[in-house]
């Protein structure tokens, strides 16, 4: 199977999308859920929907919701992306999203990114590119002419 | 802002969660031969899935607010670990060399982020 193109985009968006919902879970973890509840029953739905945007409670329980439903939608687009895509070129490309959350923490959050903590992305997307090889039918033949080979397998 | 251990622990556990419920997803999906929303929605195996998963996203949301985006984000790359592992001792699915080599990879990226931590 050869990746089709629509894959490659639909892929990049699912990144984008995903690390957007990590931007809207990190606004909404600033409020502990029992206070969002508590503010809620203490007042009625009008008052709640008419301040849903304005108190700040409220709004953190919104972006919740926000990064939660980015997340299911990131992970449905992936879904759709490997139906006409190969592993191998589909999961590094997903595996985007950790660049973009870095961007995002530093510009957003000011978290300090040093020269490990790119060190370290690097690694991931670079071990994810090799589980999604692995995991592909690439990978998985090449496994099968070592074999014919006759060359021992390590484990 | 520090990152707190507890919450470097919560998301390896949200991780874990998660990876479980890709099992159970997959046990589920393998059972179901036609899809049918019915029989997807009153499977076992899908509605374990469904729990573990909520868990994970919930005791991740409760670790967020006790670190670095940038830091915690990061661990949750440990999920590929847990499911590579899972893979292979329950469902006897084989190791090979990209995944090996990818497990690897992302062990040595997060214990280079959790030094910066």
């Amino acid at each position: 199977m050869k990746t089709h193109w629509s894959s490659i985009v639909l892929i990049i968006f699912a990144s984008l999308i995903g690390a957007g919902g990590q931007f809207f879970f990190k606004l909404g973890s600033k409020v502990p859920p029992s206070i969002i509840i508590s503010e809620i029953s203490s007042r009625n739905i009008v008052s709640t929907l008419s301040s849903l945007f304005v108190n700040p409670v409220l709004r953190s329980g919104i972006n919740t919701i926000l990064g939660l439903l980015l997340y299911g939608i990131g992970a449905l687009l992936l879904i759709f992306a490997l139906r006409k895509g190969e592993l191998s070129v589909i999961y590094p490309l997903f595996a985007g999203s950790y660049v973009w959350v870095s961007l995002i923490s530093a510009y957003y959050f000011g978290e300090e990114i040093n020269i490990m903590k790119w060190g370290g992305i690097a690694l991931i997307v670079t071990g994810i590119s090799f589980i999604g090889y692995g995991s592909s039918k690439l990978g998985e033949d090449k496994e099968k002419v070592i074999e014919r080979l006759g060359i021992p397998e390590e484990q | 802002m520090k990152t707190e251990l507890s919450a470097i622990i919560i998301v390896f556990l949200s991780s874990f969660l998660g990876a479980a419920g890709q099992y159970y997803f997959k046990k589920g999906a393998d059972a179901i031969a036609k899809i049918s929303l019915i029989k997807i929605l009153f499977n076992k195996n899908i509605i374990t899935a469904v729990i573990l998963y909520l868990s994970g996203s919930v005791a991740y949301i409760i670790a967020l607010p006790r670190g670095e985006l940038s830091v915690l984000y990061p661990i949750v790359a440990s999920n590929f670990i847990w499911v590579v592992l899972i893979a292979k001792i329950k469902l006897k699915e084989r190791l090979n060399f990209g995944k090996v080599t990818g497990l690897v990879l992302i062990i040595a990226g997060i214990i280079l982020i959790g030094f910066t931590a």
